[in-house]
């Protein structure tokens, strides 16, 4: 068997490969270590006092001797990252536009060949933008229209940063035409400078329920428009249960009296998600007088539903014990349990028996519903609160007891 | 004949092992050259998505068992991350006295009855404590029954749509959630996982855990470091590498040695939730989300080329038990794809990832055992074996170094001395902390 000289050519080989690729790695690290260490003598030097003060010109006559010795990308990279200061990023793309010329910059802004120009195209358009070149816009809306997710993410971020109005008619279009996720869309949209609220009106009357939906979602942000609260209440009949979910969810922020009516309609609603969010409308608006109507949701069939409705009633705060107590004798356990986890959130057990536990006579009444809510909580629940009540454990402990419910467990 | 027979055989299984052996090391050189020594990307402006109400809530949850004195730590980073809308949800097993006092004590937590939906079956919750400090820190102390069911618990408990796993051990920056979720925020209804990277370092060289500045690239020697250290870096990257290459090409693949992953919750229990059987439970699940179209959850599974941040090296034997657990995984993920054979592409392909990393230690294996059977047998002479070994030590050495190249180009990677030092120790990895693993891992049985 006459293996070694394929062993040998292949250890040869091996050996070669490792030390080629070994210096190959250290000299781009080398290179890059130096290019970060003049990149940083450039940012020090434009941050310094004396420098700051004079003008763009002057700035950067100060730092060509620098910038020459790193290439062009990493003076595209440094001017396009965040953490760069705006008057440096000022200089950094002055000199990019006088020594390689605005013309490049527009054509890598404007499409990209291979994925590993995306980070040159994506740099070149935060670059345009930050110069606020007349062509960006456009730039931008071909790039949000990409089929690379970061191209049309950084197109996308810097349409939401813009002053400019078609910026808005940009991202509202990619929305109704679904050119990027639209919760990523109205992420920018929330952001923009001009708040645009006008611009969402037309969206609630639009075809496409999920165009509904985005307009209402977004109007949220907008108390201060009289016609919001009105118009969104027009959706909580909309025949799209998406649709009706974030009317209410909206009117929840921004309404008062048509909203809680809305929402009191809401409860009803055949779709689970449109019932929790309308007790949670409710919880937000702090409407106590409606806790009877969010209780009956603490026995809801889905489980989503129950929990909002415990929210809401705990938003609500410490006023609504009469409905909670009601709670506590229905005959569905979900109901008695979720009244009894209220009026554990509330504080208003821990009070009671902390209350009574002092008292050298107790209240029956008090103690009736201490009973009912330990009873209606369960074991643990008792439990809990021995533990969290610290010093007072052991009186809490024998009032339990006196109570008949002593197989508490807690130490 | 016999004899002649079985030279033929020797021999070919050694040329065939070293083929394969060779076409994975220039796959990982041409993939590491073509996507490596790229400049780094801009980072992503998270300064929009950070401070949005559409920025889809996350359940974090941590599991945590024994003497776990970061865990404090932990909570404080993990509340503590850019993101608008979280929930951390620990889930406490057999946690030592001291830890839990610690935990009880920075967090003002209070024993809380709170209803929720046991979806999916778990060992029995023994309490859950509330912070007064910060109301979006639960604690649940259960009965132990593995990490498995802990993450069980917690997705059970989980109010949000995504869930995120993490281990108290993981230090990472502020945006590292963000980074993590993009690909989800992205396209919420067609992403089912994202599985991101967490790189073992030395602990000198490794971020306080759980609390969390990017250390950036590291410039100055941190001094003597154990090779045992370097060797567990030099594994996790060389990993990140493998997972990065396959999933590039593939479009799916398998996750890094260590990684934190988020979950859409639907999808979790829609597959019965984690295996409490699995060698590795989430290693298993993104397996199964991943080969299970038709029959499960509609989507797909993503692997973000962001570090989420990362974890110090264990002992050799703590990582001969991450190894041999791996393994077992994939073992058991190749018995699942038998058992079930399906047709789709996803998983044959799948098949062949699993069996790639499966395959190329055994290769090695072989090609070491027959050349000195066939040394001993006189077959070969004496200089085979030599000249095998001084190939196998080099062919490893260049994936080390073509995955030294890859990470180059990202936040965090080695630099200056610790760069070098890692290249210079690459060589000896094979011929040294292998048969250390090897030994631990049969000491530890």
């Amino acid at each position: 068997m006459n293996l070694e000289p394929i062993i040998l050519t292949g250890g040869v080989v091996a050996v070669l490969l490792w030390a080629g690729l070994a210096a190959y790695v250290l000299h781009i690290d080398r290179r890059r270590t130096a290019a970060r260490s003049v990149v940083a003598a450039i940012l020090d030097t434009l941050s310094a006092a004396d420098v700051r003060s004079v003008s763009t010109a002057e700035r950067l006559t100060r730092v060509v001797p620098l910038l020459d010795r790193i290439s062009r990308d990493m003076i595209l990279h440094t001017a396009a990252d965040g953490s760069t200061p705006r008057d440096t990023v000022d200089v950094l793309t002055t000199h990019l536009v006088e020594r390689w010329g605005i013309y490049t910059l527009v054509r890598e802004a404007s499409f990209h060949r291979k994925s590993r120009d995306i980070w040159r195209r994506t740099a070149s358009m935060k670059v345009l933008f930050h110069l606020n070149h007349p062509q960006v816009v456009d730039i931008l809306s071909r790039a949000v229209e990409s089929s690379s997710a970061e191209v049309a993410s950084v197109g996308l971020t810097l349409l939401g940063t813009s002053s400019d109005e078609r910026a808005t008619g940009i991202l509202i279009d990619a929305l109704k035409q679904r050119k990027q996720s639209p919760s990523r869309i109205a992420v920018h949209l929330e952001h923009s400078p001009l708040r645009p609220a006008g611009a969402y009106r037309p969206l609630l009357r639009d075809a496409d329920p999920l165009v509904r939906f985005w307009g209402a979602t977004l109007l949220a942000e907008y108390p201060e428009f009289d016609w919001v609260e009105s118009e969104l209440a027009l959706l909580v009949t909309d025949v799209d249960a998406r649709v009706r979910k974030a009317a209410i969810q909206s009117l929840g922020r921004v309404g008062d009296e048509v909203a809680a009516s809305a929402a009191m309609q809401l409860l009803r609603d055949p779709a689970a998600f449109v019932r929790a969010h309308a007790a949670r409308a409710l919880g937000e608006l702090e409407r106590s007088d409606t806790a009877p109507a969010v209780a009956e949701l603490l026995g809801d069939h889905d489980w989503w539903v129950r929990t909002a409705a415990k929210h809401a009633l705990e938003a609500m705060g410490s006023e609504i014990w009469p409905v909670l107590m009601r709670c506590l004798d229905h005959p569905d356990e979900f109901v008695r349990n979720g009244a009894a986890e209220v009026f554990q959130n509330l504080g208003i057990l821990d009070s009671l028996i902390v209350m009574e536990a002092a008292s050298d006579d107790p209240s029956h009444t008090k103690i009736d519903l201490l009973r009912r809510i330990a009873a209606a909580g369960g074991l643990r629940l008792t439990d809990s609160l021995i533990e969290r009540s610290g010093t007072a454990a052991p009186r809490i402990r024998n009032l339990l007891t006196s109570m008949g419910l002593e197989q508490v467990g807690a130490a | 004949m016999i004899a002649a027979l079985l030279i033929a055989l020797t021999a070919f299984a050694v040329t065939a092992s070293l083929g394969y052996l060779m076409i994975v090391a220039a796959a990982s050189v041409a993939g590491a050259i073509s996507r490596g020594g790229r400049r780094e990307r801009a980072a992503d402006a998270y300064q929009a998505l950070a401070g949005s109400r559409f920025t889809i809530p996350v359940s974090v949850i941590v599991p945590v068992d024994g003497d776990c004195s970061t865990i404090s730590h932990s909570v404080e980073a993990l509340l503590g991350l850019n993101y608008p809308e979280l929930e951390v949800v620990v889930v406490a097993e057999s946690l030592s006295d001291r830890s839990w006092e610690r935990l009880k004590k920075d967090w003002a937590l209070e024993p809380k009855e709170l209803f929720y939906r046991r979806t999916l079956h778990t060992s029995p919750v023994n309490r859950i404590l509330g912070s007064d400090r910060d109301p979006r820190l639960v604690v649940i102390e259960k009965a132990p029954a593995g990490r498995a069911d802990a993450l069980n618990c917690g997705v059970s408990f989980a109010r949000y749509r995504y869930v995120v796993s993490v281990n108290p051990g993981i230090a990472f920056d502020a945006d590292a959630l963000l980074r993590l979720m993009s690909p989800a925020l992205r396209d919420p209804g067609a992403v089912l996982a994202v599985t991101s990277y967490v790189e073992r370092r030395p602990a000198s060289a490794a971020m306080h855990p759980g609390v969390g500045t990017d250390p950036g690239p590291q410039t100055s020697d941190p001094g003597w470091i154990a090779a045992a250290d370097d060797y567990q870096r030099l594994a996790s990257i060389r990993s990140w590498m493998a997972s990065r290459l396959a999933w590039h090409q593939l479009q799916c693949g398998l996750p890094p040695l260590d990684g934190v992953t988020a979950w859409r919750r639907d999808a979790v229990m829609e597959l019965g939730g984690f295996s409490t059987s699995a060698a590795d439970a989430e290693l298993d699940l993104l397996v199964r989300l991943q080969t299970s179209q038709g029959d499960g959850p509609s989507g797909r599974v993503v692997r973000t080329s962001e570090v989420f941040g990362d974890a110090a090296t264990s002992t050799v034997r703590g990582a001969a038990v991450l190894a041999s657990r791996r393994q077992n995984a994939l073992i058991e993920a190749l018995k699942t794809f038998r058992r079930a054979p399906g047709k789709d592409r996803t998983r044959r392909t799948m098949t062949i990832v699993v069996g790639v990393e499966l395959l190329t230690s055994a290769a090695q294996g072989i090609v070491a055992v027959l050349i000195v059977a066939a040394a001993l047998a006189g077959w070969v002479s004496w200089r085979a074996p030599y000249l095998t070994f001084l190939l196998l030590t080099f062919g490893y050495a260049v994936v080390s170094a073509s995955a030294l190249l890859l990470r180059g180009g990202t936040p965090g990677a080695p630099s200056g001395a610790d760069l070098k030092r890692l290249l210079l120790r690459a060589p000896l990895e094979f011929a040294v902390y292998r048969p250390a693993l090897i030994w631990a891992r049969l000491v530890g049985r």
